[in-house]
C-alpha cells in the first residue's frame, strides 16, 4: 500500500515487506518527496536516515516481515513538527529488548554521549545503535507505544514547510 | 597483498597501497545485506595492515551514498580492535568524505570522537 497525500502537508503511508533493496529506495523516495516540501534539504536526509534505521530495525524484528510506515506534518505551537511512524508485530522478548533501549534512550541527557556508549558495548552484544544513531544523527526524539504484539516507535522533529507562515 | 576488494550487487571496495597507506574506497550502500561481508573484509584489512606493518589506513567514503548501523557497527568493532592493540602495533584510520552526502559528517564526528586517537577526517 502507498499512499502519498500533500494537501495538507506531507502524508505518506507505506505497508512494505521490506528487503535491504527496498529499504533503501524507501529512504530515497521520502528523502526526494521531503526535499520538495521542506526548507532546509538537511531536513530531509536525515528524516531519510530515520526511516532507514527504523524500517531496518523493524524488518530485523518482525514477527510476519511486514512494516507500515506513515509521515504526517502538524501545526504545533508556531511551527511544524514531522512524526515518522514505525509499526511491525514482535516476539515478548524483542518488544522487552527494545522497551529497554527506547527507556535507557529517554533516560540520557545527552543524545551524542549515549550514542557513543552504546558504540562501546555494540561490538559485544544487541545494542540499539540504531535507535541511538536516530537520536544523535537525525536529532529526532524518540519514543515507542506497545499494543499487544504491536510496536510503534516514533520519530518526532520540528521542520519548516515550504510556503508556510509559522 | 592478501586482502582484496570485493564487488557486490550494491556496495563494491577498492583497495590499494600508496607509501605507507593502505587505502580502501567504499561505494554504493552499506547495509544489512552486507554487514556480515562488510565485517569480515574489515577483518581482513586489519590483519593485512598489521602484517605489512602500515601506520594508517585511507578510507574513501565519498561515493557511499548510506551506511546503515548495521554497518557502521562493522567499523566501530575494526576501530575497538585496533585500540586494543599493543601501542607499537596501532595505526591510524584517516576517512576521507563528502559535504554532499549529510550522514557522513554526523558519522564520521561521532567515529572521531569513539575513536579519539586513532580517527582523522577530511575535508
Amino acid at each position: 500500500m502507498l499512499q502519498v497525500e500533500s494537501a495538507r502537508g506531507p502524508h505518506v503511508e507505506l505497508r512494505i515487506k521490506p528487503s535491504a533493496r527496498l529499504i533503501s529506495l524507501m529512504r530515497r523516495f521520502l528523502s526526494d518527496m521531503l526535499r520538495e516540501v521542506l526548507t532546509e534539504a538537511e531536513d530531509a536526509w536525515r528524516i531519510g536516515l530515520a526511516a532507514h534505521e527504523l524500517v531496518e530495525n523493524a524488518f530485523r524484528h518482525s514477527i510476519d516481515g511486514e512494516v507500515d510506515v506513515s509521515i504526517d506534518v502538524a501545526e504545533e505551537g508556531e511551527g511544524h513538527i514531522l512524526t515518522l511512524r514505525i509499526k511491525n508485530r514482535a516476539t515478548p522478548e524483542q518488544r522487552q529488548t527494545l522497551r529497554t533501549h527506547l527507556d535507557e534512550l529517554s533516560a540520557a541527557s545527552d543524545a551524542l554521549e549515549h550514542y557513543l556508549a552504546v558504540m562501546r558495548r555494540s561490538a559485544q552484544r544487541e545494542s540499539g545503535l540504531g535507535l541511538a544513531r536516530v537520536r544523535a544523527e537525525a536529532d529526532m526524539t524518540v519514543s515507542g507505544d506497545f499494543d499487544g504484539d504491536e510496536v510503534c516507535i516514533m520519530a518526532r522533529t520540528p521542520v519548516r514547510l515550504m510556503g508556510a507562515t509559522a | 597483498m592478501s586482502v582484496v576488494a570485493f564487488q557486490g550487487e550494491r556496495l563494491s571496495t577498492t583497495v590499494g597501497i600508496e607509501g605507507n597507506d593502505l587505502i580502501i574506497a567504499l561505494s554504493g550502500t552499506a547495509d544489512l545485506d552486507v554487514r556480515t561481508d562488510l565485517a569480515s573484509w574489515l577483518k581482513m584489512v586489519h590483519d593485512e595492515v598489521l602484517r605489512l606493518k602500515l601506520s594508517r589506513v585511507v578510507v574513501d567514503i565519498r561515493k557511499l551514498e548510506f551506511m546503515s548501523s548495521l554497518c557502521l557497527n562493522s567499523f566501530v568493532g575494526w576501530l575497538a580492535t585496533i585500540m586494543e592493540q599493543p601501542p607499537a602495533q596501532q595505526y591510524r584510520v584517516h576517512f576521507k568524505w563528502s559535504r554532499e552526502m549529510f550522514w557522513q559528517r554526523k558519522s564520521l564526528n561521532a567515529l572521531r570522537r569513539f575513536a579519539l586517537m586513532l580517527v582523522t577526517t577530511d575535508p
